[in-house]
């Protein structure tokens, strides 16, 4: 499957790009819904801006240092989603690097939570998900997850 | 199998199973022989405190998963392969310090370890037939594999929320004719590994392990390297997430991580980190002694018969 390559130099125009596959399939109505939202179940990690998996929804294949740089394009749905997520699935394949560990800072850094493989966070805006990994001194020690990823990495084994 | 817990365990694994039950109520009885394993075994009640499965125990149950992962996979029309673990990596290993001079002296912080992790999670046998799949195909694996939505199976985690997974897929099919109570064994499942990985943390911030920690520091400052913390030391050296690392030099990279072992010993750290750890897994496992307790339970009521489905591959 067609995929958008992401520049890591990213333009801010990422997301107003729709990949070919979801351009084509956003003509055919609810059927072509359907397969863009099952065209986006394939081994990703994906987050929504609000709870219960709605808002906008970005999907990830691999690693992505910054939330704000646009998705795979799969949803056709993405907008920047840096410290804007209150719903997480992770719907990797089994193997390897397969559950992920979501940060509070770009590039991998400061406080992190892991979403196990096959697990969702369906509402975060209560605020008892806390940043639980990570030493005290570390940026967003104790802070609320609700809104606050910034970057993800896969790893293996929360 | 009846409610017990089978043979009393050698005297290694006693005292393994004896740091884990610091503030246990009761210790499991040890019964003459084991019984004699019989393929559908009903889970025990816990009237008796299971004893701590031992690392390899618990390698068989993850194999027995896996085997049975893969038998349901392939009902439903997909390939699965049973795979080893990838290696462990520093911060498993060595979650607050490194403290083993001898391994040091071999990998450094390990970033050998962490190039052979990824180079095997990137080859993965799941992971390269999924890629092989269509669109369409690949859909249709991970809603075999992990459900179709994550409904039907959840965890409250403290300090965590609530974390939902789907009770129709594969992994849930293998664990639910492993442990026969899927609700029950997710639950201790989720709540048990997130307890457990809070452990470090809440050692990083005792007062006795940071002054520990500064002691390390200035020790390793006066052998030349200016770190404040292990933590620090090794991320500069290992980097995670595929990131490309500071560029220093093997040599350095190990120099630098046999002061830290030394230093850890000298200090205390390592002594400090070990007696704390120690007493905030006892702390954690008597605080919620119910999932703990439902875990092993679990677990030893699963072994025999996951013994059995090892064997027969």
């Amino acid at each position: 499957m067609k995929k958008l390559t992401l520049l890591a130099t990213g333009a801010a125009m990422l997301f107003a790009t729709v990949g070919p596959v979801a351009a084509a399939q956003a003509a055919d109505g609810p059927a072509a819904a359907r397969g863009a939202a099952a065209a986006a179940e394939d081994g990703r990690l994906h987050a929504w801006a609000d709870p219960y998996q709605r808002g906008a929804h970005c999907s990830w294949e691999g690693n992505k240092r910054d939330w704000d740089y646009g998705d795979d394009g799969v949803t056709g749905n993405c907008q920047p989603m840096r410290n804007l997520a209150s719903s997480l699935e992770n719907r990797g394949f089994a193997g390897g690097y397969d559950d992920v560990d979501l940060y509070y800072n770009q590039d991998q850094s400061g406080v992190y939570a892991c979403l196990g493989h096959g697990d969702a966070w369906q509402d975060l805006s209560g605020g008892d998900y806390i940043f639980n990994n990570g030493l005290p001194w570390w940026s967003g020690k104790n802070e609320s997850v609700n809104d606050n990823i910034s970057s993800h990495s896969w790893t293996d084994g929360c | 199998m009846a409610g017990h817990t089978g043979s009393c365990p050698g005297r290694g694994k006693a005292v393994a199973a004896l740091l884990l039950w610091l503030a246990a109520p009761a210790l499991s009885a040890c019964t003459a022989a084991p019984p004699p394993p019989s393929p559908r075994t009903p889970v025990p009640e816990p009237t008796v405190a299971a004893r701590a499965l031992t690392p390899a125990e618990r390698q068989t149950l993850a194999k027995a998963e896996a085997l049975l992962t893969r038998d349901c996979m392939e009902k439903r029309g997909f390939s699965f392969h049973v795979v080893e673990d990838l290696p462990d990596g520093v911060n498993r290993l060595f979650p607050h310090v490194v403290d083993d001079e001898g391994w040091a002296a071999e990998h450094g912080y390990g970033s050998d370890i962490q190039r052979k992790r990824d180079t095997l999670a990137a080859k993965n046998p799941n992971q390269l037939y999924f890629r092989s799949l269509s669109a369409e195909r690949r859909d249709a694996a991970v809603d075999a594999l992990n459900g179709p939505e994550p409904t039907g199976l959840e965890a409250q985690v403290p300090g965590m929320g609530t974390v939902r997974h789907s009770d129709q897929g594969c992994e849930s099919e293998a664990q639910r004719s492993l442990y026969s109570d899927l609700r029950k064994w997710y639950g201790a499942w989720k709540v048990t590994d997130a307890l457990e990985r809070s452990v470090a943390p809440a050692v990083a911030r005792d007062e006795r392990f940071t002054a520990a920690v500064s002691r390390w520091s200035t020790c390793m400052r006066t052998k030349g390297h200016s770190y404040s913390s292990p933590m620090e030391a090794r991320q500069w050296f290992v980097r995670l997430a595929g990131a490309t690392g500071s560029g220093e030099s093997r040599a350095t990279e190990i120099a630098s991580a046999r002061a830290e072992a030394q230093c850890a010993g000298t200090s205390g750290l390592a002594k400090t980190a070990r007696t704390l750890t120690r007493a905030e897994r006892a702390k954690t496992e008597s605080d919620h002694s119910t999932e703990f307790i439902n875990r092993k339970t679990l677990e030893s009521g699963a072994l025999n018969r996951a013994r059995d489905i090892v064997k027969a591959g």
